[in-house]
């Protein structure tokens, strides 16, 4: 028990530190690096590798911390996280067939998509549209963020998974093993 | 593929998202953040901090350590010198006027309070056109928005936008919605609204045309309608837009203040 709850607050803690990382740290690179969502890699990767439940507390502490200390509406953050992971547990468990590098690239491409279109759906819910000249899927300049974030993200995720490859025997490895 | 999981994790949690900002929004969740906001914009500092993949070091151009260095000590210089022409000059125009009165206020006794930076925002928002800064210090402290903001050099780099208890959002003179008062110091003293253009420059619009005005020329807070004082440098004309069958004229200004290395900055307070 004392285990379990242990781990739940290690997992809360490493959501608050992945929005301090993300508000302080990602956001003074140069453009476009920049543009990474680091939050939902780390969601995604706490898919492949742990319980669902885990996946869930993650994301309510890394969401809600963002929306404490950024200046967006409150809850966009959390919402958008949220069902980003809801999306990619669904892909995850009904149409990837297993947890190889290419699912892997497809589920961080589709998780990053529906969170970019989920954090501005929820942003204009929030704000009732304040201050938008039109509507952001008809902004070229959110496509060419959300075009350099999905580039540098699978960038990094096809770094990340041959690491975990030698870490873990939850992914299967990309080169077959010649015994 | 199943649409909406049996299982109740997803539901419970959105449930508790759900619940969390109604407490939010009725404010019971105030004082939690506010331990919060203490708590992690501290460590927020240290991660703004860290050198590694800091926009300014991977500049183009800067091949060798000693050039660089060299490079930041003239620009320091140059806004420094321009500081102090337009201190010069709006002394001098006032010393041109008859004072009835023998003791005058030092037009420069500012009260400021220095902050630190913590971050740049918007998140996953952020071209180079939207970003603002987020310092630490807020409400809590005396900041309210419209405050101007100024770097080590006193140049203004922004206002503030909008305050949180323990922190303030800083809209930047390049950001497109930022807006200043403004005055020209050329013959004319034309004044207008400055606003930023896509993260990289000022403009000032809808001058009228008879305005003499020249690249060069120095741009600083005119001090109407709002907190922050005039004489403020914003930035020096770098390009003036003048068509003939046009009413009106439009400048462009290069900001002197360095925003790219912002870590500790000044608020004036009224």
């Amino acid at each position: 028990m004392l285990n379990r709850i242990l781990k739940s607050i290690a997992f809360f803690l490493a959501g608050v530190l992945l929005s301090l990382l993300q508000f302080s740290w990602v956001s003074t690179w140069a453009w476009p690096l920049s543009s990474i969502n680091l939050p939902i890699l780390a969601l995604i990767l706490s898919l492949l590798l742990f319980k669902p439940k885990r996946t869930w507390l993650l994301a309510l502490a890394a969401g809600l911390s963002l929306d404490i200390i950024s200046f967006g509406p409150f809850g966009a953050h959390s919402l958008s996280l949220l069902v980003s992971i809801w999306i990619a547990s669904l892909i995850l468990n009904d149409l990837l067939t297993n947890r190889s590098l290419y699912s892997f690239l497809l589920l961080s491409l589709l998780t990053l998509f529906a969170n970019a279109i989920l954090y501005q759906l929820f942003l204009l819910l929030f704000d009732w549209g304040l201050s938008q000249s039109s509507f952001f899927l008809f902004q070229s300049s959110f496509w060419q963020i959300l075009a350099w974030r999905i580039l540098f993200s699978l960038l990094i995720v096809l770094l990340l998974f041959y690491v975990l490859v030698t870490l873990t025997r939850r992914l299967k490895p990309f080169l077959l093993n010649k015994n | 593929m199943r649409l909406f999981p049996k299982k109740k994790g997803f539901w419970t949690w959105l449930a508790v998202a759900l619940l969390i900002i109604l407490l939010h929004v009725s404010g019971a969740l105030r004082p939690l953040e506010d331990y919060f906001n203490q708590a992690a914009l501290p460590l927020a500092r240290v991660f703004y901090n860290f050198p590694l993949l800091h926009s300014d070091a991977g500049s183009a151009g800067m091949s060798a350590k000693e050039l660089s260095s060299q490079l930041e000590k003239t620009r320091k210089e140059l806004a420094s010198v321009t500081v102090d022409k337009a201190k010069l000059i709006m002394l001098q125009e006032e010393n041109k006027k008859l004072r009835d009165q023998l003791d005058f206020l030092d037009k420069n006794n500012y009260h400021y309070m220095a902050a630190a930076v913590v971050a740049r925002q918007n998140l996953f928002d952020n071209s180079a056109a939207t970003q603002d800064v987020v310092i630490d210090k807020g409400s809590k402290d005396g900041i309210s928005p419209g405050l101007g903001v100024v770097d080590e050099g006193g140049i203004i780099i922004g206002k503030i936008a909008e305050v949180k208890d323990h922190s303030a959002r800083v809209c930047l003179t390049t950001g497109p919605n930022c807006q200043l008062p403004a005055a020209i110091l050329n013959t004319a003293k034309t004044i207008g609204l400055t606003e930023g253009e896509l993260g990289l420059t000022i403009k000032m619009d809808y001058i009228p045309q008879m305005e003499s005005i020249a690249p060069g020329d120095i741009v600083v807070t005119s001090g109407l309608g709002g907190e922050i004082p005039r004489g403020l440098v914003i930035g020096r004309v770098s390009k003036v837009s003048k068509q003939s069958n046009e009413i009106w004229q439009d400048v462009s200004i290069e900001p002197l203040a360095d925003r790219q290395n912002l870590t500790l900055v000044s608020v004036i307070l009224p």
